[in-house]
């Protein structure tokens, strides 16, 4: 288990450098020219020439990125073109409510989505179950800046129950969170159903009842176990969806989070912050997927069985292919 | 007569058809899945012939009509140029549908091929390829749609490219997972053993063999990347005003959201309405094509 670990965390590191890698090279080719953009555009020729240079901007491409990471490594991702402040402090400062905001996302979707796929699959072909497929679907197919428009309409302006926008107390979470965990709900909805559905046909649960347990015992404490295990493997791609989708919807709901800071950054074409937004969410997702991975090790002992047998069958077939091809 | 001496070696007695003549009456019995099917090819239609039905021009502005509500005149109300939404939404579906497409096709040709390669060849190029998509795929799509899109700048072909950058990962390796469960096949060694260079064999042997994933994934991905672009025009990336695209319809409209709801809620139903036709389609198409998968 601990090899397990270890490998994909050493995996991660290549993942970091990667995620690091497409941002530079995206920054690299932005329109924008960051001598201009921090100093402005009245420098003379020398002037600019030799900002360039101190900024390191002559040098090749692959030294910038050396630099990139580095200074990355040391926590410095540059500094906003708009505000001069540091892109590191502005995004840890907004992290904890973004990050929050995704938890709380993530959440709903999770704890709603096993719960309507459970209802689904055991009263399968129902009007219930239909009901419940289609309207996940049709969540599923609402872009969520839209859907949070529709709320706001609905609770702000027609009901007046709910803030439309801030977080002066937790009513201004309310709209923010729901709008982003119903989005993926389908995919949890559809999982959970057709492997709810997978497990109640299995020998064990025929066993469980046989023995006489209560429905309630065989779908919570027999089947809903097994079941929720291809759910987690879908969380780590659920948050990178709510995480994705955080930027549009703290916009639209004036969250303060790092989504609203980034969508202000596109509209002022603000490059170190728009990268710096970017590569913050992406690392945190890529860790959190990390820990579904290990995780995912944990909770089934078939998987931690399999990785082994998986790793012993490549070794025999590699000394087999050797064998082969000596002889 | 030689048909007849092939269906006898095959053993099987039954009536040589074509795959797709299956696919089509499997379909046909998924009456949600046909539902969607005609509101698709009405979607086509619509993007197609959209001068032709919009009631007005999209982009005529008249001032006296400002913020209309539906009325017989306009059936979707007027935008705050006093613009006739209906049109706009119309025409906003041409640009939706094409920018969407365009970028199917780039990342599925793109991605095709990658995962094609990766699959064939195998070794130390599939692993390093793969590993670069797995990447790709940890950056959430949207945020990556919006990085590209900042640096590549708005208009119809640079969303479209920055949308299909992020499509390709998914095709890559869908198409090197189907690669690789057709490569052992005798069909693929008897083309070796021929002569075929590895080029041909990819694409006139491996892909015809993938087309059916690639086709149900390509109708989930219209629906999904009308989404990325719609999200990409409402924050102002992507497509500009004044092209009418449902997202920058909306986008327009939100700053009026306290008293006038027409204008960000109908681009929004047209794309709750298009997304669930392309979903419900690409899942019976799935169905249909792999009657073994249906539960």
């Amino acid at each position: 288990m601990f090899r397990f670990i270890l490998k994909r965390v050493l995996l991660f590191i290549p993942t970091i450098l990667g995620v690091l890698f497409i941002v530079f090279t995206i920054n690299y080719y932005t329109p924008s020219d960051p001598v201009y953009a921090t100093y402005g555009t009245n420098l003379t020729q020398e002037e600019y020439e030799q900002k360039r240079d101190e900024m390191g901007l002559n040098d090749p491409f692959f030294v910038q990125f050396f630099n990139y990471v580095k200074n990355a490594a040391r926590l410095d991702l540059g500094s906003s073109y708009n505000n001069k402040r540091p892109v590191m402090d502005q995004i840890l400062e907004r992290a904890p409510k973004t990050l929050l905001l995704g938890a709380i996302g993530i959440t709903i979707t999770v704890v709603i989505g096993i719960l309507c796929g459970i209802v689904s699959a055991t009263r399968q072909k129902s009007g219930l179950d239909y009901a419940l497929t289609t309207i996940s679907l049709i969540l599923a197919s609402m872009p969520n800046f839209w859907l949070g428009l529709m709320l706001i309409i609905v609770f702000s302006q027609m009901l007046g129950w709910l803030p439309a926008t801030g977080i002066k107390n937790w009513t201004g979470w309310i709209l923010p969170c729901i709008t982003l965990g119903l989005g993926p709900l389908a995919n949890v909805v559809r999982i959970t159903r057709s492997s709810m559905l997978d497990v109640i046909r299995q020998d064990y649960i025929r066993t469980a009842r046989s023995k006489g347990l209560t429905e309630r015992q065989i779908i919570y404490k027999h089947a809903l176990r097994n079941a929720l295990i291809p759910v987690v493997t879908v969380i780590g791609f659920m948050l990178s969806m709510i995480m994705g989708g955080s930027a549009v919807v703290e916009g639209i709901f004036s969250f303060p989070g790092i989504g609203a800071m980034l969508m202000s950054a596109v509209s002022l074409a603000d490059y170190p912050l728009i990268m710096g937004s970017v590569l913050f969410i992406s690392l945190f997702v890529c860790v959190v997927n990390l820990g579904v991975d290990i995780l995912y090790g944990f909770i089934d002992p078939r998987i931690k069985a399999q990785y082994v047998t998986a790793k012993k069958v490549k070794k025999a077939a590699a000394r087999n292919g050797k064998e082969g091809s000596l002889a | 007569m030689k048909n007849k001496k092939a269906d006898f070696l095959l053993g099987d007695g039954t009536k040589k058809h074509s795959q797709w003549l299956d696919v089509w009456s499997r379909l046909r019995k998924n009456p949600l899945a046909m539902i969607c099917l005609i509101i698709v090819i009405l979607l086509i239609l619509v993007a197609i012939f959209a001068p032709l039905i919009s009631p007005y021009p999209y982009a005529k502005q008249n001032p006296g009509e400002k913020m209309l509500y539906p009325s017989w005149q306009h059936l979707l109300g007027t935008d705050n140029y006093g613009r006739d939404l209906l049109s706009r939404i119309l025409y906003g579906g041409r640009i939706s549908l094409l920018v969407s497409v365009m970028a199917v096709v780039i990342s599925l040709i793109v991605g095709g091929l990658i995962g094609a390669t990766a699959g064939y060849y195998g070794g130390g190029y599939d692993t390093t390829i793969m590993r670069i998509m797995d990447i790709l795929m940890g950056i959430p799509s949207f945020l990556f749609a919006v990085c590209i899109s900042a640096a590549l700048g708005t208009g119809v072909v640079n969303t479209a490219v920055a949308i299909a950058i992020t499509g390709v990962p998914s095709y890559a390796r869908l198409v090197r997972a189907s690669v690789l469960s057709i490569k052992g096949n005798e069909f693929i060694e008897a083309a070796t053993a021929l002569g075929n260079t590895n080029m041909r064999i990819i694409l006139k042997h491996v892909i015809p063999n993938v087309l059916s994933p690639l086709i149900v994934q390509s109708t989930l991905n219209i629906g999904a990347f009308i989404m990325a672009i719609s999200g990409l025009s409402f924050v102002g990336l992507g497509v500009q005003p004044p092209t009418p695209e449902w997202g920058s319809i909306m986008s327009s409209g939100r700053q009026y959201i306290r008293d006038f709801y027409p204008i960000v809620t109908f681009p929004g139903v047209a794309i709750v309405i298009t997304l669930f036709a392309f979903n419900i389609l690409g899942d019976g198409l799935r169905d249909a094509m792999d009657p073994k998968l249906k539960k």
